[in-house]
């Protein structure tokens, strides 16, 4: 294990070890969730029970019950790349690759003001909600559709916050920091286009 | 049959002994309550602060205490309670992100790039910024580097108990925590363009 150089080292590794210690101590489970967890075991057992009617429609009603949990605001960012014109979306494992004449499609869910920034080697390239790419139509929900034009390695941003986020100004490094200290949440998706 | 007498106890006395003795005497239900409500705030944390956006971390988390239910009775007592508690979450964690990324391409950066040596940025980063901003950059570490940073500094496990975690060597965890430390603080840096 190597040893930092310096007591400037040392001390910004503590200060990263104590923040992290503190990371998401705002963070509270959702109203209800023992009663789910609660719920979740009655229905896993149920279905070793004799009373199979009776205990069945018990534990569809509390499955119902538990999967109708209220929606919470947690920040998602998802990626689909199409390979090729008229063809099936591809997800996961299976595209490993982008190039060109494919299209990606980004998906972000969060709190009330949400973005999407694309950057194609660090240089802004297109930004929702502003650009005409993108799709507000649904209210839970920023989307952009685009298909590459070069290749190059490409990040994603996806950002969410209560308040106004920061126009992007065109440089990655930049748009990240001024959004930072705007306290937005951010997400990073990278992918290289070849 | 072995007397008891010679029976080693395989671990001194676990932190949740009472939950331990409530399943032993088949309490179920107070001890699945009891354990919920020593352990449901902190692996919530940790749950939520690893999946990051990916999966559904409330799904996951409760799933967690689903399962521990289920097993509780089988619990060999191999580490302390909170130790296997915390075995099963960083299963489903991982197995969250890697049902999320069937959803989408990410490129895993393992470990962040280190720029050449550069002079600090001059000003200091304020504790509420670096947080934030920290929380970022602990999610372009690996997955399995990430769940191993907040078992060791948010959950403050030892790197033995962190070994029957994650199934691994403690000095394996340990130099993997410990690269991490800089390349987070390099990630934070780079990002607000201040010193840590």
């Amino acid at each position: 294990m190597s040893e930092p150089t310096s007591p400037q080292d040392a001390r910004a590794l503590e200060r990263i070890e104590k923040a992290l210690g503190g990371l998401g101590g705002e963070l509270k489970p959702p109203a209800g969730w023992e009663a789910r967890v609660m719920a979740g075991r009655a229905a896993e057992r149920a279905w070793w029970s004799w009373s199979i009617p009776l205990v069945a429609v018990a534990a569809a009603a509390l499955l119902i019950l538990w999967l109708r949990q209220p929606a919470q605001p947690t920040m998602q960012l998802a990626l689909e790349v199409s390979h090729g014109q008229g063809e099936t979306k591809v997800r996961g494992d299976q595209a490993q690759d982008v190039h060109l004449g494919d299209s990606v499609a980004a998906r972000v869910k969060g709190r009330a003001h949400r973005a999407l920034w694309f950057y194609l080697n660090d240089q802004l390239l297109l930004a929702c909600p502003q650009d005409p790419a993108c799709n507000t139509d649904d209210p839970e929900q920023l989307r952009a559709t685009w298909q590459p034009k070069a290749v190059g390695k490409y990040v994603v941003v996806a950002l969410s916050s209560a308040q106004a986020i920061p126009a992007p100004t065109g440089s990655l490094d930049a748009d990240l920091a001024a959004a930072i200290n705007a306290r937005a949440e951010l997400l990073e998706r990278r992918f290289e286009v070849r | 049959m072995v007397s008891a007498a010679f029976v080693a106890p395989l671990m001194a006395e676990d932190p949740d002994e009472d939950i331990l003795q409530l399943t032993a005497a088949g309490k179920r239900d107070e001890a699945i309550s009891l354990l919920m409500k020593r352990h449901g705030e902190g692996l919530y944390r940790y749950v939520t602060v690893a999946l990051r956006g990916r999966g559904n971390a409330d799904d996951v988390h409760q799933r967690v205490f689903i399962e521990a239910d289920r097993d509780l009775r089988r619990f060999a007592r191999r580490s302390t309670l909170r130790t296997w508690l915390y075995g099963i979450a960083r299963h489903r964690v991982l197995d969250a992100i890697k049902a999320d990324k069937r959803h989408e391409r990410v490129e895993p950066i393992d470990e962040l790039e280190l720029p050449e040596d550069s002079p600090a940025p001059p000003e200091q980063l304020d504790d509420v910024r670096l947080q934030q901003v920290l929380a970022m950059c602990l999610d372009r570490l690996g997955d399995h580097v990430r769940v191993a940073v907040l078992l060791r500094y948010q959950q403050g496990f030892s790197y033995e108990d962190m070994a029957r975690v994650c199934n691994e060597k403690a000095g394996t965890l340990q130099a993997r925590v410990t690269r991490a430390l800089p390349a987070l603080r390099e990630c934070i840096e780079r990002r607000t363009k201040h010193a840590v």
